[in-house]
């Protein structure tokens, strides 16, 4: 620790002299017809060739000689950039507007280079834009991000039709899901069919898989921080979509214009579906987006960030007759509710500071009502079984613009944790006997808390993020601490070839506990405790990364090696049903973990055809004292292969064409290898199947061909598109899962009097499951 | 608007006919190559005192072997195996084998309190050993059946039983509930129960799992009622038939088993059920994992484990309901 300060001390000297008769330009940067932050926009001083990028609220803050002349220019993809003269700035932030426009010239080029090679440390990250995951070719209608990622390096579904992430080996709870900087913990509708995240209400995403700044923490495997957008500022305007499966609508605008915004949209399930198809389930499921921003000064905003989504199944059997009244509702319901109130403070034009208040509560509820009445009798159940995890957190980020080659961002963060594995509410009265009401709370409170420093330096040679975070956390009497140190380097060989190095420790106190390891609403999230450690994870990566056709195209070659340890599972055959007081025995806690793997990224970034091809070789391991004799064996996610490529082309200005090809060799299953018969002489016969090695087989490979175009037309009131496309073009039977049944062979048996049939067992086969066919599907929306 | 109802329209319309037509796509057969598993002998026995009802027979033993999952060799009891038998840890007697039952038995009445261990030879496996014990008896206290309790949501009658015992207070103890019909057939009746000891199993199926098999025994700990009066209420549905439009119960005699049973009982059976619906949920969802069954069987598969009864008995009349 002693190192550390000293460390910050050097820094903070040796660039002093530095920050000496230096200008300073802050500001933000804007849509100009939207007035929404462009986060990551370059500025770049033309005299001194000094660039930076403007932060997540569009801030950013340029130090230039003081007798620096001429102008700094600002840009960013897809919009025309502005060139801004010295002399016309003043001391107060200077707030910027962008048009949208499509020009690219050697400016905005050549600004881009220099930034993303000399300055972009980032290792492991992957930048979604929310308009290109538009255009991608989709099912049932559904445009969506998650699905976007997984077809990027490094990260895996899990299965298809499934919206969780595996990032390099890890599982799905060890990923930070941030909705403008809160937590979300269950991100998937339908069951994973799309995730919770409305294309519509996103204006930023940002995928972090390894190199991690020290502001990240409490997670082991990876980042994902989606912005929602602001608001537009200078008009009422919307958007709506008509799916296959759901559809959504937007509506943004000013409360006092360029002052105040709103933006609010929602999605919802419009056909019921498996009621439809009369499996007499009924399911349905919705989410609201919302935000609220104000812009007291130039100095301050406040922003209210508002979600809540929601997904039903339910049974439900009603029966009314002149003597008898029957109700019988089975449902299962599970959704999140977040609530951030964050406000910007602008210091000086050197320190920006964001600081949220928040608040996250994801639920899956069991719910069961019967109510029978006759004449004489009345009886009545309701049972109601609770499972989720909710918390309340206050944070602040602070960013010190010290000098061009020097900028430190700390803060701290504490969050309170409610966790509720299993609450329970029974009721039932019956006619002439005692009513029962008993209701049973598990909740576990716990509190984790962090604090931060990162050290950016930009160097001639080598730009670094070397920083560290201190976390620790206290339930009941038990305490842990750890020290999380994080080095991001970034090696410029040439202008355009960079070599970049990144070393990450991270530490997770919140445990998912899972049946089936793939990520279901009804996993149960536990505690650290003295028992069951914290998550721990390692992870060394390195890569070339090498940008050509004048920054069109970036290609990046990138290795990483994760360790991970004090992972948990269930004991085979065990569950948490009743035994919540000692759930901790009930599960292995000296998991470890290995994943090495080698990822390829080739991104055409702009023009007219734009799209990525993406490759990742790798291996996920686990090993657990009492799970498969101890000996390593393949995470559910382990795939040697996995590849991606996706094309988005403009053949004229109103018609986008889009293609994705993915391909993946098969996931690992357990699959039973032996099986014994008995007759326990209580006529119960009984087959048992003895299962193999964990993840001893492998499904088939994965591939498929999705296919979209878009038709765009301009009309008075805005623009609409239909959208079409076609999943899975060549009818590839994917696998989905594998099972095994027998078949049953009928045969005919004279019996007293007649002839009758019998059903006897045959053979045993194993099936695969596949899900979707060819596919079409259609979507229409509009803009206005 | 015009655009909405037509891109409504036409989307229902793909929706149907794919929902429908597509089933054939989705099931395929997948060959597979396994290695031939390691020939395991496979013991079940499960013995009580002798002086209740002749529903089970008081000590005998079934042994047999494992085979590939795949094999599609007729699974047939071992006959040349040699059984021995160990009381409090002394020799006691080789068992018979009998060719009518297939089973190995032995003439003497096992009872509570005692350590009994077989032995298991064969010639190409590896011997196998196991001991249980029979805990001792629970017995009923109040036992009440209400033949028409209602009619549930198939609009079929239910019956509602309920058993009330005395949980002795200085050990762990396992129960085990059963209800057969010895109307038209011997058969065992499925349990459905509110019962938080019952419902908090791992292996009893949540409320809202869709058309799961209820348990044909209802099994459970005293973990959560240690000393205590307890009284169990379960709901089965009554033998029943739907005559000229009117349901009538039809007459039946009705045993009510409550066991107490060995923690090796208890853990097979529980684990049993989970395996079960495991792999029924794996047919459906292909998402449970594999979940294995308990055996107490050194070297082999299988449960040896005692237990102890106390029963009732109803007689049920021809009723009509609707």
């Amino acid at each position: 620790m002693k190192q550390l300060i000293i460390l910050h001390i050097i820094c903070l000297m040796a660039f002093a002299a530095n920050a000496q008769n230096k200008l300073i330009i802050s500001g933000f940067v804007f849509d100009d017809q939207t007035r929404e932050p462009l986060i990551g926009a370059h500025i770049f001083d033309n005299h001194s060739r000094i660039a930076v990028q403007s932060n997540e609220f569009g801030f950013f803050s340029l130090s230039v000689p003081e007798t620096s002349a001429g102008n700094f220019t600002v840009s960013f993809i897809g919009y025309q950039p502005e060139t801004i003269a010295l002399n016309q700035v003043a001391k107060e932030p200077k707030t910027i507007y962008l048009k949208p426009g499509l020009a690219i010239d050697e400016v905005e080029v050549s600004v881009r280079k220099r930034v993303d090679f000399v300055q972009k440390k980032e290792v492991g990250t992957v930048k979604i834009d929310p308009k290109q995951v538009r255009n991608m070719p989709n099912l049932f209608g559904e445009v969506d991000l998650i699905k976007a990622l997984q077809l990027t390096p490094g990260i895996q579904s899990g299965g298809e039709g499934k919206s969780n992430l595996y990032v390099r080996g890890g599982s799905p709870d060890q990923n930070l899901m941030l909705l403008d900087d809160v937590p979300l913990y269950y991100v998937a509708h339908f069951g994973g069919f799309l995730s919770v995240f409305n294309n519509d209400a996103i204006s930023d995403v940002t995928m972090i898989k390894g190199g991690f700044p020290a502001r990240y923490g409490t997670r082991l495997s990876s980042v994902l921080d989606i912005r929602m957008k602001n608001g537009n500022m200078q008009k009422i305007s919307g958007q709506g979509t008509v799916g296959l499966l759901s559809s959504k609508i937007s509506l943004e605008g000013p409360v006092i214009k360029g002052k105040s915004s709103f933006i609010i949209s929602a999605r919802k399930n419009i056909i019921p579906i498996l009621k439809l198809a009369d499996a007499g389930i009924l399911y349905n499921f919705y989410d609201i987006n919302a935000k609220l921003n104000y812009t007291f000064s130039e100095n301050d905003r406040i922003f209210f960030s508002f979600y809540n989504g929601d997904d039903h199944v339910g049974v439900r059997n009603k029966e009314k007759t002149d003597k008898i009244k029957l109700v019988n509702d089975k449902s299962t319901r599970w959704g999140n509710l977040l609530l951030a109130l964050r406000w910007n403070h602008l210091f000086s034009g050197k320190l920006f500071s964001n600081t949220t208040l928040s608040f996250t509560d994801y639920k899956y509820r069991n719910l069961y009502n019967y109510q029978y009445q006759n004449d004489s009798l009345k009886k009545e159940t309701r049972s109601k079984i609770t499972t989720g995890i909710r918390d309340f957190s206050l944070k602040s980020d602070f960013t010190w613009y010290y000098s061009p080659n020097y900028e430190m961002r700390f803060g701290f963060a504490s969050i309170v944790h409610s966790f509720i594995p299993n609450n329970e509410n029974y009721k039932q009265s019956i006619t002439g006997k005692a009513s029962v009401d008993s209701t049973y709370l598990s909740n576990i409170n716990a509190t984790e808390a962090s604090i931060y420093s990162e050290n950016n330096f930009n160097l001639k040679w080598m730009s670094a993020n070397i920083g560290v975070r201190l976390s620790g956390y206290l339930l009941k009497e038990q305490a842990y601490y750890s020290l999380e140190p994080r080095v991001l380097l970034n090696l410029p060989i040439t202008r355009n070839l960079a070599l970049k190095y990144s070393f990450s420790k991270m530490n997770q106190y919140v445990h998912l506990l899972s049946y089936s390891g793939i990520g279901m609403p009804s996993d149960y999230w536990m505690p650290t405790t003295k028992n069951v450690l914290p998550e721990t994870s390692c992870q060394n990566s390195l890569g070339i990364y090498y940008g050509f056709g004048e920054g069109k195209y970036e290609v990046s070659i990138e290795s990483y090696h994760k360790t991970m340890n004090n992972l948990i599972a269930f004991r085979p055959g065990e569950s948490l049903t009743g035994k919540l007081s000692d759930w901790e025995q009930t599960v292995e806690n000296n998991g470890r973990g290995k994943s090495i793997g080698l990822e390829f990224f080739l991104q055409k970034l702009t023009g007219k055809t734009t799209g990525w091809v993406g490759a990742t070789l790798s291996r996920a391991e686990r090993t657990f004292k009492e799970l498969n004799q101890g000996k390593n064996f393949p995470f559910s996610s382990d795939r040697l292969f996995d590849g991606s490529l996706v094309v988005n082309h403009e053949i004229r200005k109103n018609i986008v064409v889009s293609a994705t090809w993915t391909y993946g060799t098969g996931y690992p299953v357990t699959v039973a290898s032996e099986r014994y018969v008995f007759n326990d002489n209580e006529y119960y016969n009984s087959e048992v199947y003895v299962y193999g090695e964990i993840n001893g087989h492998r499904m088939r490979d994965f591939h498929r061909l999705d296919l979209g175009v878009n038709f765009t037309k301009q009309k008075s009131w805005g623009e609409r598109t239909w959208t079409i496309s076609i999943f899975n073009v060549y009818n590839r039977k994917n696998p989905y899962f594998l099972y095994m049944e027998r078949e049953t062979i009928f045969k005919r048996q004279d019996q007293n009097g007649g002839v009758g049939i019998k059903a006897i067992p045959g053979d045993l086969h194993l099936y695969q499951k596949s899900l979707f066919p060819f596919f079409p599907s259609f979507a229409y929306s509009f803009k206005f | 608007m015009k655009n909405w109802k037509i891109a409504n329209n036409i989307q229902i319309f793909i929706l149907v006919v794919l929902l429908f037509s597509s089933c054939n796509f989705y099931e395929t057969e997948v060959p597979i190559d396994l290695p031939s598993p390691k020939p395991k002998l496979v013991v079940h026995s499960t013995f009580t005192p002798f002086d209740l009802p002749a529903l089970v027979k008081s000590f005998s033993v079934s042994i047999s072997q494992n085979a590939g999952v795949f094999d599609t060799t007729k699974m047939v009891p071992i006959s040349d195996a040699t059984v021995s038998l160990f009381i409090d840890g002394k020799f006691d007697q080789i068992l018979k084998y009998s060719s009518g039952s297939g089973l190995y038995w032995s003439n003497f009445y096992p009872n509570a309190g005692i350590e009994y261990s077989i032995k298991v030879e064969k010639e190409g496996f590896e011997t196998v050993t196991t001991n249980g014990t029979i805990p001792p008896k629970v017995a009923i206290k109040n036992c009440e059946l209400t033949p028409f309790a209602g009619l549930n949501s198939d609009n079929l009658a239910f019956s509602q039983l309920s058993v009330t015992f005395d949980d002795p207070a200085d050990q762990i103890n396992y129960y085990e509930i059963m209800v057969l019909g010895y109307g038209q057939e011997k058969d065992k009746y499925r349990l459905t129960t509110n019962d938080k000891i019952i419902t908090s199993e791992s292996y009893y199926p949540s409320p809202v799992l869709m058309d799961a098999d209820l348990p044909k025994r209802l099994l459970f700990s005293d973990r959560l009622i240690n000393g205590k009066n307890h009284t169990v209420e379960m709901t089965f549905h009554a033998n029943q038939a739907l005559i000229s439009g009117k349901l009538y119960m039809t007459p039946n005699l009705l045993y009510i088993a409550f066991r107490s049973v060995s923690k090796d009982y208890y853990l097979y059976y529980t684990s049993l059920l989970k395996h079960t619906y495991n792999r029924r949920s794996d047919m459906l969802f292909g998402i449970a994992e594999p979940s294995p069954v308990y055996t107490n069987i050194q070297n082999g598969y299988g449960l040896f484990a005692g237990y102890a009864e106390d029963t009732r008995s109803f007689w049920v009349d021809s009723l009509k309901v609707r």
